[in-house]
C-alpha cells in the first residue's frame, strides 16, 4: 500500500530509473557504504534483533535455529540495502553521507529490496531534502541549519530561543534529524516509514520546521524542566537537545511534531526564512535548498516559476496544510490528508494519469489512515 | 519553569568544573562502543552509526577523593562531518585517538586526524588506542610506530571484551584533569574567547555568514 502511495507522491514508476548508471564510485565510498550498511537496520527490525539476542535488554529468543534464520534474513536485507545505495549513488552522482543509509534502509524495507521503484523513490528524495547533505561537503547544510533553526525558534518560541542562545548551543543537535528525516531515532519500521511519508509529501525544507517543532514540543526537557543547575553549560544543554527525537519517538508524538511544523510553515513560508539586510534570503543561495528560483512549487517536483504559478502553488500548499490539519482525529491521519492534497496538486498541474492518480491515492489514503490509526493504537 | 524565568535563565555558557574528553578516529573504529563499554560496562554487538556530535556525561571520583563531571564527546568518523569539528575541539582537555587493528586504512588515517587535532588543540594531551584486539590477540605483538613518532601513550583495547577500556578512560581523565589544572589554553580557544558576541547572536541578527561559530 505504502509502495503505491510513494509511487504516486513521488510521481515515479519502475522505468524512472531505467537508464544506465552514469557515475563511478570511489573504493572509499563503496567501503564506507558497506561499513554503514553492516551497522544498519537494527532499529527497523526489532523482531530480528530480538531473535539475534541483541535487543537492548538482551532477553531475546536466542535459540540456535531462530538466530541462524534471523542472521540470514538480516544479511539478505543488508545486501539489498547495499545494492540500493550503490545504485542510487551511481545514478544520481550524489555524494554519500552517513545517514543516507538510514533513509535508504527504510525505502528498501518498504519496497522489499532493491527494486527499480525503490531506486526511483530514493532518487526523488535525493532531489528533495536530501539534496543539500548530498553535496560535496556539509558546508551548505551547516549554513542552512545555522540560518534557519534559530530564526524560526525566535519567531515561534522566543523564551526558548533566548535560553539556547544564552547557553551558546550551536544548532548541530538537529543535524542527524535533517540527515535522516528523524528516521535515525525510529525504533520501528512503522514509525520510520511514517516519517518518510511526511518527507515525500512535503516541501524540501519541511524537515527544518520539523526540527523546530520537535524542540518546542520538548521545551521543558530542553530547559532542564526548571531544575537547571546554575552552573550548567552548553554541553549539558546540547545533550538534552540530542535526546529530543528519542523522547518524541518514545512518546509516539510524531504527529504532534508534524502538525506543529505545518502550522509553522504556513506562517513562515520557506522563502521568507533568513532574510538578510541586503534583501536576499538564505534560500537564494544556490548552495542550499534553492527554492525561490523555481517558485514555492519546488516542493511539488521542482517545477513552477513565474508569479501566476507561484500564486497557484501557494494555494496548493494551503490546501496541503488544510488537509493536513483536517485529518487529525487519529494521530497520523493528517499526513494522509497531505497525501491527498499533494496528489491533487500534482493533478492540477497536468501530470500524466492525474485522475487515476487521485482515485488511487484517495483510496490508498483512506486505507492508510485506518492502518495508521491501528498502528498508533 | 515560569515564562519570566525562561526569559532570562542567567546561566553561563560553560561549566568550569567539567573535563571534556573527545574521541577521534575513522568511521566504525569503535569510538562509540568504547564509550558504551566504559559508561555501562556493557557491549552489544548491535552497532549504529554516530552522526554529528554526541555527548555523554559521567560523574567521576578523582584520585584526590574529589569528584568531577566528565563529558565524553563522540562524533562521526566520515570526513564530511569535519565541518562541525571546531565545536568538537572547543575547550577539549584530552583526546583519545582510536584506530581499528583489523583495518590498516584506519591506522594510515591517524596522521590526518592528529594533524587536525593539533590544528585546533596544539597542546592537549592525546592517547592512542588500538581497538578490536579481540579479533586476533597476536596483533598486540606488533609494533605501531605512530605512537612513538608522536610520543603518545599507547594502549591495546577491546570494547568487545573490555580489555583495557577502563584503564584508558581513567588515564584520559587523569591527563585531562592535569591539563586543566596546569591552566594551558590552546591558542584557538584563547582567540575564540576574545569574541564577546556569541556567533549565534551574530548569525541570528543576519550580520554573520555563520561560518565562524565555534561553540
Amino acid at each position: 500500500l505504502r509502495v503505491e502511495a510513494w509511487r504516486a507522491l513521488c510521481d515515479v514508476d519502475e522505468s524512472s530509473a531505467s537508464g544506465p548508471p552514469l557515475h563511478e564510485l570511489s573504493p572509499e565510498t563503496v567501503s564506507q557504504v558497506r561499513r554503514d550498511v553492516e551497522r544498519s537496520l537494527w532499529n527497523l527490525l526489532p523482531e530480528t534483533t530480538k531473535r539475534l539476542g541483541l535487543d537492548s535488554d538482551g532477553t531475546g529468543d536466542v535459540s540456535k535455529r531462530a538466530r541462524t534464520r534471523a542472521k540470514l534474513s538480516l544479511k539478505k536485507r543488508r545486501e539489498s540495502l547495499n545494492a540500493l545505495i550503490l545504485s542510487y549513488l551511481r545514478h544520481s552522482g550524489s555524494h554519500y553521507y552517513q545517514g543516507l543509509h538510514d533513509v535508504a534502509g527504510v525505502v528498501s524495507l518498504v519496497h522489499s529490496g532493491c527494486t527499480p521503484l525503490a531506486l526511483a523513490v530514493l532518487l526523488r528524495m535525493g532531489q528533495s531534502w536530501m539534496s543539500v547533505p548530498s553535496r560535496e561537503d556539509f558546508n551548505p547544510l551547516i549554513t542552512a541549519v545555522r540560518h534557519t533553526i534559530y530564526p524560526l525558534l525566535k519567531k515561534f518560541d522566543p523564551p526558548l530561543h533566548t535560553y539556547l542562545t544564552k547557553m551558546g548551543v550551536e544548532p548541530f543537535f538537529c543535524i542527524p534529524w535533517v540527515l535522516t528525516f528523524f528516521t535515525h531515532s525510529s525504533k520501528s519500521l512503522s514509525s520510520a516509514s511514517r516519517l518518510l511519508d511526511v518527507a515525500v509529501a512535503s516541501h524540501q525544507s519541511f524537515v527544518l520546521f520539523m526540527c523546530v517543532a520537535a524542540v518546542v514540543l520538548e521545551r521543558s526537557h530542553v530547559m532542564g524542566g526548571g531544575q537547571m543547575h546554575p552552573d550548567e553549560g552548553h554541553a549539558e544543554c546540547h545533550r538534552r537537545l540530542c535526546e529530543v527525537a528519542g523522547r518524541i519517538e518514545g512518546g509516539g508524538r510524531w504527529q504532534e511534531v508534524v502538525e506543529r511544523a505545518i502550522g509553522y510553515i504556513k506562517k513562515v513560508p520557506p522563502m521568507r526564512i533568513g532574510k538578510g539586510k541586503e534583501g536576499g534570503t538564505y534560500w537564494e543561495d544556490p548552495g542550499t535548498w534553492a527554492v525561490r528560483g523555481r517558485g514555492e512549487a519546488a516542493w511539488a517536483r521542482g517545477r513552477g516559476g513565474g508569479r501566476k504559478v507561484r500564486k497557484r502553488n501557494r494555494r496548493k500548499m494551503e490546501l496541503v496544510m488544510d488537509e493536513g490539519t483536517k485529518g487529525g482525529e487519529g494521530n497520523v491521519g493528517g499526513g494522509m490528508g497531505e497525501t491527498r492534497a499533494r496528489i491533487a496538486a500534482g493533478n492540477s498541474k497536468g501530470n500524466k494519469g492525474g485522475t487515476t492518480q487521485i482515485a488511487i491515492a484517495v483510496a490508498i489514503a483512506a486505507v492508510m489512515v485506518g492502518a495508521f490509526k491501528a498502528f498508533n493504537s | 519553569m515560569s515564562e519570566s524565568k525562561m526569559e532570562d535563565p542567567g546561566g553561563p555558557q560553560s561549566e568550569a568544573d567539567v573535563i571534556k574528553v573527545i574521541l577521534l578516529g575513522d568511521s566504525a573504529v569503535g569510538k562509540s562502543k568504547l564509550i558504551e563499554r566504559y559508561l555501562m560496562d556493557d557491549y552489544n554487538p548491535r552497532q549504529d552509526s554516530t552522526y554529528a556530535l554526541t555527548l555523554f556525561r559521567k560523574n567521576v571520583e578523582l584520585d584526590d577523593g574529589t569528584s568531577a563531571k566528565v563529558d565524553f564527546w563522540d562524533t562521526a568518523g566520515q570526513e564530511r562531518f569535519n565541518s562541525m569539528h571546531p565545536s568538537y575541539y572547543y575547550q577539549a582537555h584530552i583526546c583519545i585517538l582510536v584506530f581499528d587493528v583489523t583495518r590498516k586504512q584506519t591506522y594510515k588515517q591517524l596522521s590526518e586526524w592528529y594533524r587536525e587535532l593539533r590544528e585546533y588543540c596544539p597542546e592537549i594531551p592525546c592517547i592512542l588506542v588500538a581497538n578490536k584486539i579481540d579479533v586476533d590477540y597476536q596483533v598486540t605483538k606488533k609494533n605501531f610506530k605512530f605512537a612513538s613518532q608522536h610520543n603518545l601513550p599507547f594502549f591495546f583495547v577491546s570494547a568487545a571484551d573490555g580489555t583495557n577500556v577502563v584503564k584508558i578512560f581513567d588515564e584520559a581523565i587523569r591527563e585531562g584533569v592535569q591539563y586543566k589544572i596546569n591552566g594551558k589554553t590552546d591558542f584557538v580557544t584563547e582567540c575564540l574567547e576574545l569574541f564577546d558576541d556569541s556567533p549565534l547572536t551574530a548569525a541570528n541578527s543576519g550580520d554573520s555568514d555563520g561560518k565562524d561559530g565555534h561553540k
